[in-house]
């Protein structure tokens, strides 16, 4: 992966999209290959020195509702800490600084119960850029959100990519959003790679219908020209 | 004007131990309180007619009270750290077999002594005590993962159904054990329920440096389990060694805890309840949640021992009765009162 740049990973259920996140976060080991970053192999390197290079934003989990904005945004800073560090001025700054780049400005002293999920998934976001690592890794980011938070988050993951030049892989259940938002798109199925490269590339009628097992038809977008997908059949 | 969470519970704690101090069969009003410490302390001369009230002051009531402080610490402490841990309002003790686990470690030590030996005196016996119980409940925590992990780690559901499990088993063994060596009934009775028998200092100092290092390495680590709450893979990719981080709490936990129940026996409910009362009231950051948890604990369980020493009517009232009779009405109405999510 690059810096500058929003990978999508695809793929049907059960293919490895989230297995593949978790071996990159060192949570698991990789049964073959090797995830490295910057030259240094994931699962040999201790947690907060992954944290430090790679940032993970979960999918849509239940989060303790009590704690504030605030409090769970600094967590972010756990990676330079230790287990007996406390949080200073500048770490502060950091959280202040991630709050107002999702948007959460002013969301502070609020506690994570009383946001909406849309804005939670904001938290979680800004909590990840307080880890300042250069790769971001993003688990169905907009999963249950309704169409103004879906395209809010995904213009701001472009805009991490392209303005912060973070690295930025996301996994997307969604094909046409992965068309629309990622520069480049990387499909699994059954725990292999099949395709990566430009959307127009991959999100081909024989990929996807292959992987996917049902017939596809794939339209040009008015505007943008890129693929609009859909599986046949559901009318007929 | 908001008044610190620091300050009501400090001031709840001085109240609990003057009150403490104060009543009993010798009663020993305020004042004489404070004359009676000028005098230990050499500020007073002492008189013939002040030497009882000394000795009963200094050899009975003062190390009683500061033993049941030091065991409501401990209990408050280790029950905000074990229900963070396992990220369960259940949790406490009890629930993955820590408690039991002391019980069945510290009779069968005492048991077996007895046996070997049986003109041990009572200093030996006392420092034994702690480190059977926390030999005891290692080995308990230990049993309860192992049988709990799946894989890597240990889910929560497991982990607490294999702790309920096996502290049933350590609780019917220590039965077994105590009515076997027919032991003075009262006794099994205050060991079980949670009480003391008046046993001066040594009881005092052989359980304040674990309770003390326990506490102190709670306090200490209350970030790292404020970012547990977020599950042990958010905590991993956030960066913190998660199983190195929980393996200290626990031992930390439960040195504080096997040390309480060496020396006051199983006394529930305080470490469930404190820590879900400071919850509610000040919030779940555990940064003030533990220390406020310990400050309470102490208040309550000095507060429960008085009302157990001023019930004469029964002639052994274990004092953990106290503590679910007097807590347990409080903690309803704060449930009640409290509609928002709190946890």
């Amino acid at each position: 992966m690059e810096r500058g740049e929003v990978v999508a990973l695809i793929g049907p259920n059960g293919a490895g999209k989230s297995t593949l996140i978790r071996a990159a976060s060192g949570r698991l080991e990789p049964a073959g290959g090797t995830i490295t970053v910057d030259g240094d192999r994931v699962h040999h390197l201790r947690p907060e020195l992954v944290a430090r290079k790679i940032a993970v934003v979960p999918q849509a989990v239940r989060l303790p509702e009590a704690f504030t904005v605030l409090d769970t945004v600094l967590m972010g800073r756990t990676a330079y800490l230790g287990w007996l560090g406390r949080e200073s001025k500048t770490d502060l700054e950091i959280a202040d600084a991630a709050m107002k780049r999702v948007g959460a400005a002013g969301f502070g002293p609020r506690r994570l119960g009383e946001i909406s999920s849309g804005e939670q998934q904001l938290v979680l976001i800004a909590r990840s850029l307080t880890q300042t690592a250069p790769f971001l890794l993003m688990d169905e980011p907009t999963a249950h959100l309704d169409l103004k938070h879906e395209s809010r988050i995904l213009d701001l993951v472009r805009n991490l990519a392209h303005r912060d030049r973070l690295a930025v892989l996301v996994v997307l259940h969604d094909l046409n959003l992965a068309s629309q938002f990622a520069d480049r798109v990387a499909l699994l199925a059954a725990g292999e790679l099949r395709a990566a490269g430009p959307p127009a590339e991959v999100l081909t009628k024989e990929h996807l219908s292959a992987a996917y097992g049902v017939p596809i038809k794939i339209f040009p977008h008015p505007d943008g020209g890129y693929p609009v997908i859909f599986a046949e059949g559901a009318k007929e | 004007m908001r008044v610190s969470p620091y300050v009501w519970c400090g001031s709840a704690l001085l109240v609990a131990l003057l009150l403490s101090l104060a009543l009993g069969s010798e009663p020993f009003p305020l004042e004489d309180i404070g004359r009676t410490l000028l005098r230990g302390l050499g500020f007073l001369e002492s008189s013939p007619e002040t030497v009882t009230d000394d000795k009963i002051f200094f050899g009975l009531r003062l190390p009683g009270s500061v033993l049941m402080l030091l065991v409501g610490a401990a209990l408050g402490g280790s029950g905000a750290a074990y229900q963070g841990l396992l990220r369960n309002p259940l949790a406490d003790p009890y629930l993955i077999g820590v408690a039991p686990g002391a019980a069945l470690g510290l009779v069968s030590a005492i048991t077996a002594l007895q046996t070997l030996s049986p003109s041990l005196d009572t200093t030996t016996l006392a420092a034994v005590r702690p480190v059977a119980s926390f030999i005891g409940a290692i080995l308990t925590v230990f049993v309860v993962y192992r049988i709990a992990r799946v894989e890597r780690s240990a889910p929560v559901t497991t982990l607490i159904l294999a702790g309920v499990a096996i502290g049933a088993f350590a609780t019917a063994l220590t039965w077994f054990l105590m009515l076997q060596t027919k032991q003075n009934s009262d006794r099994i009775v205050l060991f079980m329920l949670g009480g003391y028998s008046q046993g001066g200092w040594p009881p005092v100092l052989a359980a304040l440096p674990y309770i003390a290092v326990g506490l102190i390495i709670l306090i200490l680590l209350a970030r790292p389990l404020n970012v547990l709450q977020f599950g042990d893979e958010q905590a991993l990719q956030m960066g913190l060694p998660v199983e190195r981080v929980k393996l200290v709490l626990i031992l930390a936990a439960s040195l504080a805890a096997a040390a309480s129940v060496a020396v006051a026996g199983i006394i529930g409910f305080v470490g469930l309840v404190v820590p879900h009362v400071i919850r509610i009231l000040w919030g779940p950051d555990y940064r003030h949640l533990i220390p406020l948890a310990i400050l309470t604990g102490a208040a309550t369980l000095l507060v429960a021992d008085t009302i157990t020493r001023a019930v004469t009517s029964v002639r052994v009232l274990p004092v953990g009765i106290v503590t679910a009779l007097m807590g347990v009405p409080f903690f309803i109405y704060l449930l009640r009162r409290e509609k928002r999510s709190y946890w």
